[in-house]
């Protein structure tokens, strides 16, 4: 589904992905772990098409369509969805109208109808519910004076509005109390199926007892180091990184 | 006087046209001629280079078009070119229309002119409070010029909202008006000035507002530029408590030229002015924000804050702001801020990863940008069709 080749990614001058290579299949759920800044999140800003992360090297692919040309908002017409590790406050933007305005373009860049306003207010309601976020919350312009755990709640209400075929979880569960933690396994594993892919990147084990990869990655100096089954994740969680920075250095 | 000053066949022609005698504009006129970059407070916007060539005055009619703004039951005058050509059989209660009313001189001279030079001085008189918007459309065409000068008398307690509508067709022409408004005590009028022309067009919209004790003045501009536009608004608190909303927004492409200038004056002790501007500037788009607070001596516990916003979407766009706060009380709330800033990519670019096109996610930071200024408008109605216009101004960018 995801196919990630010899990619190098700069950022201003500096090379952060250094030939990098990754597939998810479809219907895996993969995790990434990697040690602060070795560029987890450069690799989802680079599959969602950022500006200023520019491909030197190397292709992004999903389902065998390369992703290297195209427009973010293509992107996510396509199917990529990307909960930021840092979402941002949008003030004077409501929340809703920016949520539907986002389904109906990615839904008329596919042929698509529009949603209607009463359909899309009836699932995002009851998204919302999921999710932990009261009406109120939806009122407010987007994420502005949100908590660090209400924002990540945002995330995953637009992931579960937007459908998205492919889904990667920058760092979603950073700073989440245990019930949101499990509520964001609960969105992911009720999305997971034969037809999607996830890619989650995290740095504790935590999350992956709610949301179990299929293979776990080890990313370090802008590449993956090794890859292999979950007790990867349990590995480094007792001994961390050490041997993968030595190794790369 | 001006020494050496080269007369323009613009002004030769206007300094012809005043009255032979007794013309206080025209004597003002003859000796320092339009004003000009020279000019202090006109140096952003030069309206003798701006009008070089002599100008026949327009023709009293225009072709008739559908309002800017839509209104719910408008009470409405139509100045074609100046000329008062349509207003309501009969008026409602408590608005009355009549012409004369006193005229001070003032300080700048293009309002004088104004004066002098409309086909009438008109006063609208309002008492009790007036449910229907009162809306003045000036419409221009051609490439004449003309003037007006319109009066808003508010007695006690009265209550009005007024729309001031300027409008244009293409043409070359220059418009210039003035409008006189004088609140009584207690008096609380909500005023909107849309503006909207083409590339060719000249205009100077000048207001001055008395405001006695416990006035509530409330102003909203919604400007689109023209070749050159200048909004100005004075304002005098005169009595004790009074209130001032100054609120504006601004979005300019091509060449056009919009200049939003305000002097508010604080005389007597405890008023209150809110200032704030919004300018959202494509292309070669040319902003020009002025705002003066003065607080005298005597007025104490005056709250004043004002702030003008630019966003710039164009490297070849260009803002100049200058805000000027001259306190001589020593008990007073005083502030003014003023930026300019691009659209944040990184806001652009979490929109666009969510599905909206670039065009969508900018219009949408947008206009979140300058609703901001529209806060104080009650009416959720008229705020929607402003919204509308931007929207329009909007698509016709991208
Ligand atoms: N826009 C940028 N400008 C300059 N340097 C950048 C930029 N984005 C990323 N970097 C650098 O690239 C490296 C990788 O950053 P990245 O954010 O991808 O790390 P990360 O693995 O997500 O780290 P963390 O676990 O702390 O989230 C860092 O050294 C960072 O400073
Ligand atoms: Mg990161």
């Amino acid at each position: 589904m995801l196919k990630i080749d010899d990619l190098h990614i700069t950022v201003q001058e500096t090379e952060i992905l250094k030939g990098l290579s990754l597939e998810v299949p479809a219907g895996e759920v993969h995790a990434i772990m990697g040690p602060n800044g070795s560029g987890k999140s450069t690799l989802s800003y680079a599959i969602t098409g950022r500006e200023d992360y520019e491909v030197t090297q190397g292709d992004i692919t999903l389902d065998g369509d390369s992703l290297l040309e195209m427009d973010p908002n293509e992107r996510a017409a396509k199917g990529l969805f990307l909960s930021f590790q840092h979402p941002l406050e949008i003030p004077g933007v409501a929340t809703m109208s920016f949520i539907r305005t986002a389904l109906n373009a990615q839904r008329k860049a596919r042929g698509e109808n529009e949603v209607t306003a009463a359909d899309f207010l009836r699932a995002i309601r009851e998204k919302a519910k999921i999710v932990g976020l009261s009406d109120e919350k939806l009122k407010r312009p987007f994420n502005v004076g949100f908590s660090g755990g209400e924002k990540k709640r945002m995330e995953m209400l637009q992931m579960a509005m937007l459908e998205p075929r492919f889904g990667i979880l920058d760092e979603t569960d950073s700073g989440l109390d245990i019930d949101a933690l499990k509520m964001v396994g609960e969105v992911v594993n009720e999305m997971r199926g034969p037809d999607r892919g996830f890619l989650v990147i995290t740095h504790y084990q935590r999350l992956l007892d709610y949301v179990k990869p299929d293979r776990v990655h080890v990313l370090a100096d802008g590449r993956i180091v090794e890859s292999g089954g979950p007790e990867i994740a349990r590995e480094l969680e007792e001994h961390g990184y050490d041997k993968y920075i030595q190794s790369a250095a | 006087m001006r020494p050496n000053h080269q007369f323009t066949e613009f002004e030769k022609a206007l300094i012809a046209s005043m009255p032979a005698e007794g013309s206080e504009a025209g004597a003002i006129l003859s000796g320092t001629g339009l004003p000009s970059r020279r000019d202090e407070r006109w140096k952003w916007t030069d309206v003798r280079a701006a009008l070089r060539e002599e100008k026949q005055s327009s023709v009293q009619s225009v072709s008739s078009r559908a309002p800017l703004l839509s209104l719910d039951q408008p009470i409405e005058f139509l100045f074609a070119n100046g000329h008062l050509s349509q207003a309501p059989a009969g008026l409602p209660e408590g608005l009355t229309l009549s012409r004369g009313g006193d005229y001070p001189l003032f300080r700048e001279n293009l309002p004088n002119i104004a004066t002098e030079k409309a086909e009438a001085t008109y006063v609208l008189t309002v008492s009790g409070k007036l449910d229907r918007p009162i809306h003045l459309r000036f419409l221009s065409e051609g490439s004449g010029m003309h003037h007006t000068s319109v009066q808003v008398v508010l007695e006690e307690g009265a209550e009005a909202s007024i729309v001031e509508s300027l409008e244009g067709s293409d043409g070359a022409w220059f418009a210039n008006g003035v409008m006189r408004f004088r609140l009584a005590k207690g008096a609380s009028l909500e005023r909107l000035i849309l503006q909207q022309a083409h590339d060719d067009a000249v205009q100077v919209h000048f207001a001055m507002a008395n405001l006695a004790a416990g006035a509530n003045f409330t102003q909203g501009t919604l400007g689109f530029g023209s070749k050159l536009c200048r909004l100005e608004t004075q304002v005098l608190h005169e009595g004790e408590g009074a209130r001032a909303v100054l609120n504006g927004a601004y979005l300019l492409s091509g060449r056009r030229h919009l200049d939003n200038t305000t002097d508010v004056g604080h005389t007597v002790p405890g008023c209150v002015t809110e200032e704030l501007y919004k300018g959202v500037l494509a292309d070669k788009g040319r902003g020009v924000f002025q705002g003066r607070f003065y607080v005298a001596r005597d007025a104490q516990k005056t709250d004043a804050r004002m702030a003008h916003n630019a966003l710039l979407l164009s490297d070849e766009a260009e803002v100049d702001a200058k805000p000027e706060l001259m306190i001589y009380a020593d008990d007073v709330q005083c502030a003014h801020g003023n930026t300019a800033g691009a659209l944040d990519t990184e806001a652009l670019f979490y929109m666009r990863q969510r599905g909206l096109s670039e065009a969508q996610a900018r219009a949408m930071l947008v206009q979140a940008f300058v609703v901001e200024a529209f806060g104080h408008i009650s009416n959720e109605d008229v705020k929607a069709r402003l919204m509308v216009l931007i929207e329009t101004w909007l698509e016709a960018q991208s």
